[in-house]
């Protein structure tokens, strides 16, 4: 909408009810700056506005308006944009209009990685702000190959997003496929980049993450190099990268900073560690309610008898220590962490003995459970080690039911699951399935660097 | 849309997996019976038997250039259509209660030996369930999972080092043969245990052109010949031949023995897991029903896969017990091994009287 009479008034109208929308005049000059207080720096404020437009008189104001950083916009609807997006507003004579970007988004400085820490390598971590996370990733890429499209999500909170992606490296199709499901995303708003994986899911009923995030920079930039395209947004502390497999979820960046083998036996230990979580309590449950045969004779006196206080069947047995495990971590991640560690205390040791001691569970379980519950841990990212838990569950009750069976009805139906999943084009599970043994070299294991081809 | 294709090299899993089944479990036993003391040197013969019959699969998919066979069929005579549709129909069904079938003879043993008290019927609906999601994935999908479950099944020949010590040649003796009744009956039923390879026959159009496409067909069928010559002759080096005679499942016996410092047996774990290869087998069966079933009927693969599933397990519904089902099992793979070694001949014969009529 293109206006050029009693400027002011109508910007005002569109902005009107913004209590905290600064309007400073200067009336000799002809000149009405409009600003959001919170959204602009001090000293940007004062270069490009408070002291140009001070000591200065009408004659020269047309020269300084000519400066590269006022830029002038002739639509409303842009102007209205700029100034919610943190641009100061000259309103010069009341019909040419003037924005400069003197936007300074107030928030934390650069901290070290909470969730996904490494031994050896870079501790920094994303933040809110897109354009220091942005920052983050081209000084570790210095190479105009690294193109950033630019969106903003959500009809009302226009949220910005970047989408970026190494020209020559990545594949155009999965830019424009991931461009298309950007686009398709109807939405009022969204709070974080964790949400907009939601939108963007094909199999929103899947109970494996789709599209890997990360709050490492690092990790970003490897994703970028390994030809994924990544996604920013402002006000997460997280990137998201696409094409996602399975496997990605089972990695560290400490497998490439340390040595290849410690690398590769840390990689096949996380393995070993996915499939105790999965099976350790539904093993426990097949083996107490059908196939106690396996037992060696000299351990079988011991679990009979550990079992033999225990009212409950081994199902409900399993369930009720699982469910206090899941009381105990859901509890320990909402605490701050000084008191998260005495929930650790007294769910360890209160109700693990405590348990035992009033015959509710036999030992056994609580050092199954416990060891499952380590395992879980042991998956490097957050949301994998989620899917794995409620996973977990399921195994449980079809081992109730079928015993061993039941265990490996559950996994020809998740292996399916997987096999059938596909993100932008690419198989979840590669390289396994499809099977492509030159990619297996950094997945299952992390071969020395000779062995990759550049 | 442009269809799927798959890399040729899955063959080699799509053939061994379909191709072992149940029978591995009984195949010392039934050798021991047919064809006496070291009778499992007629697996060599009845091998290379299904071996050409492989060769006159691949020859139909030289001729054929990769084409679909219904389609050589469809295109062979004006009026051919009449008799092929419900042929289809026919063999659509047949191959339904075939697979059903097998999966039944595999429940039917797993909760003999270790779920007396649960029914029957749960484990073959289970069953039908995962074949259901399975074949409505498509044939790549399949593909790709016969190769992750062979390597999550193949492990297990590494099983037979465990035997080494006990292994004894003495126990082969010097005869040949001996002791050996209805010998031809025997091989039959043998060639049985090879079945699986004519699935390859509906696959043309999914393959990705590559050179030597059937070679891979030959390796998985080779590696389940090494894998039931390996199992027979462990197991004739580990019992007696009058053992072998009288035991049932001889390989169950086997895993039966097998016993570690933390485990005391498990058999149990060893024959489920086998499940992932009668997974296989069935879903390959079913897809190969499917395929035709949709050649006479335009329905959705999820509604044909349903509805033949369906009238497999209808069919198969009043066979319960072991003997019946495994006289059923019997008759349809006879069925079958006449539908292995004809339909690939019938093609055959139409490609080359299509030539004929165009050289003319």
């Amino acid at each position: 909408m293109y206006i050029n009479k009693n400027l002011s008034v109508h910007v005002k109208d569109r902005l009107d009810y913004c209590d905290d929308l600064v309007i400073r005049t200067f009336p000799e000059l002809k000149i009405e700056v409009l600003y959001f207080g919170h959204l602009v720096g001090e000293e940007e404020l004062k270069n490009n506005i408070l002291q140009p437009f001070s000591n200065t008189n009408e004659e020269e104001v047309k020269i300084i308006l000519r400066r590269k950083q006022y830029q002038q916009e002739e639509d409303i609807n842009l102007m209205v944009k700029g100034v919610l997006e943190g641009k100061a507003l000259i309103i010069y004579q009341n019909s040419l209009a003037y924005a400069v970007d003197i936007y300074v988004p107030k928030t934390r400085s650069v901290t070290p990685a909470e969730i996904e820490t490494v031994i050896v390598g870079s501790k920094e971590a994303f933040i809110e702000d897109i354009g220091t996370n942005l920052s983050m990733i081209r000084r570790r890429i210095k190479s105009d190959c690294l193109k950033v499209l630019s969106y903003n999500i959500g009809t009302i909170t226009q949220t910005k997003m970047y989408l970026l992606y190494i020209e020559g490296i990545t594949s155009p199709i999965l830019v424009k496929g991931l461009q298309e499901k950007i686009n398709n995303i109807d939405t009022k708003g969204v709070n974080d980049l964790n949400q907009i994986i939601q939108y963007l899911d094909k199999k929103p009923l899947s109970v494996f993450p789709q599209y890997f995030t990360t709050e490492r920079p690092d990790v970003s930039t490897s994703k970028l190099l390994e030809g994924r395209v990544l996604c920013l947004m402002d006000g997460s502390p997280y990137s998201l990268s696409t094409p996602t497999n399975f496997f990605e979820f089972f990695q560290s960046p400490d497998d490439y900073n340390q040595r290849w083998l410690l690398g590769t036996l840390s990689r096949l230990l996380r393995f070993a560690a996915l499939f105790i979580t999965l099976i350790a309590s539904a093993f426990y449950v097949a083996v107490s309610m059908f196939h106690y045969e396996i037992i060696p004779v000299q351990l079988l006196h011991e679990f009979i008898q550990s079992r033999s206080k225990v009212p409950f069947n081994p199902v409900i047995e399993a369930l009720i220590i699982e469910g206090i495990i899941e009381l105990l971590r859901e509890a320990g991640a909402r605490l701050p962490s000084k008191i998260g560690q005495t929930i650790g205390i007294v769910g360890g040791i209160v109700i693990g003995t405590a348990a035992v001691e009033a015959g509710f569970t036999s030992n056994v379980l609580i050092i199954v459970v416990s060891v499952s519950a380590i395992s879980s841990f042991v998956v490097p990212h957050i949301v994998m080690t989620a899917s794995l838990r409620i996973t977990r569950f399921f195994f449980i009750i079809l081992a109730s039911i079928w015993g061993f069976f039941g265990i490996i009805f559950g996994f020809v139906i998740i292996l399916i699951h997987l096999c059938r999943l596909k993100n932008l084009g690419e198989y979840y599970l590669k390289p396994i399935s499809p099977l492509s043994l030159k990619d297996i070299k950094d997945t299952i294991i992390r071969a020395p660097y000779q062995f990759f081809k550049k | 849309m442009q269809t799927e294709k798959f890399k040729p090299f899955y063959l080699f899993f799509i053939t061994y997996m379909t191709q072992t089944s149940i029978v591995l479990f009984m195949l010392p036993n039934m050798i021991a019976n047919y064809f006496g003391y070291n009778g499992w040197l007629m697996i060599i013969p009845i091998s290379v038997f299904a071996m050409i019959q492989i060769g006159l699969i691949a020859g139909i998919y030289y001729f054929n250039k990769g084409s679909s066979i219904f389609q050589t069929i469809e295109t062979s005579f004006s009026k051919v259509n009449i008799i092929a549709k419900p042929l289809y129909l026919c063999l659509s069904i047949f191959w339904s209660v075939l697979s059903i079938t097998v999966a039944k003879q595999y429940v039917h043993v797993m909760k003999f030996l270790y779920f007396p008290q649960t029914n029957i019927q749960w484990f073959v609906l289970l069953t039908l369930i995962l074949t259901y999601y399975l074949v409505t994935s498509g044939i790549v999908t399949i593909a790709h999972v016969s190769t992750l479950f062979f390597f999550l099944s193949a492990p297990m020949i590494f099983l037979l080092i465990y035997f080494v010590p006990d292994f004894s040649f003495l126990q082969f003796s010097t005869f040949v043969f001996n002791e050996h009744n209805d010998f031809y009956g025997g091989m039959i039923e043998l060639y049985t245990a090879f079945l699986g390879f004519e699935v390859t026959l509906f696959m043309f159009p999914y393959i990705k052109k590559e050179k030597k496409v059937f070679k891979y067909v030959f390796w998985g069928h080779l590696y389940t010949t090494l894998l039931y010559l390996s199992v027979t002759i462990f197991c004739y080096g580990f019992n007696s031949f009058q053992q072998l005679n009288y035991q049932v499942y001889p390989v169950i016996n086997l895993l039966q023995y097998i016993e570690f410092d933390f485990i005391e047996r498990l058999d149990s774990g060893f024959f489920i897991l086998f499940y992932l290869k009668l997974i296989i087998t069935i879903t390959m069966y079913i897809w190969i029903s499917l395929v035709t079933f949709k050649r006479v009927v335009m329905w959705s693969a999820q509604r044909s896969a349903f509805a033949l599933l369906v009238v497999g397990y209808l069919v198969t519904l009043p066979f319960v017990t072991k003997n019946e089902l495994t006289s059923l099992l019997s008759l349809l793979a006879k069925v079958q091994i006449l539908i292995s070694i004809f339909l690939p001949l019938l093609v055959l014969t139409i490609i080359f009287l299509k030539r004929r009529r165009k050289h003319v």
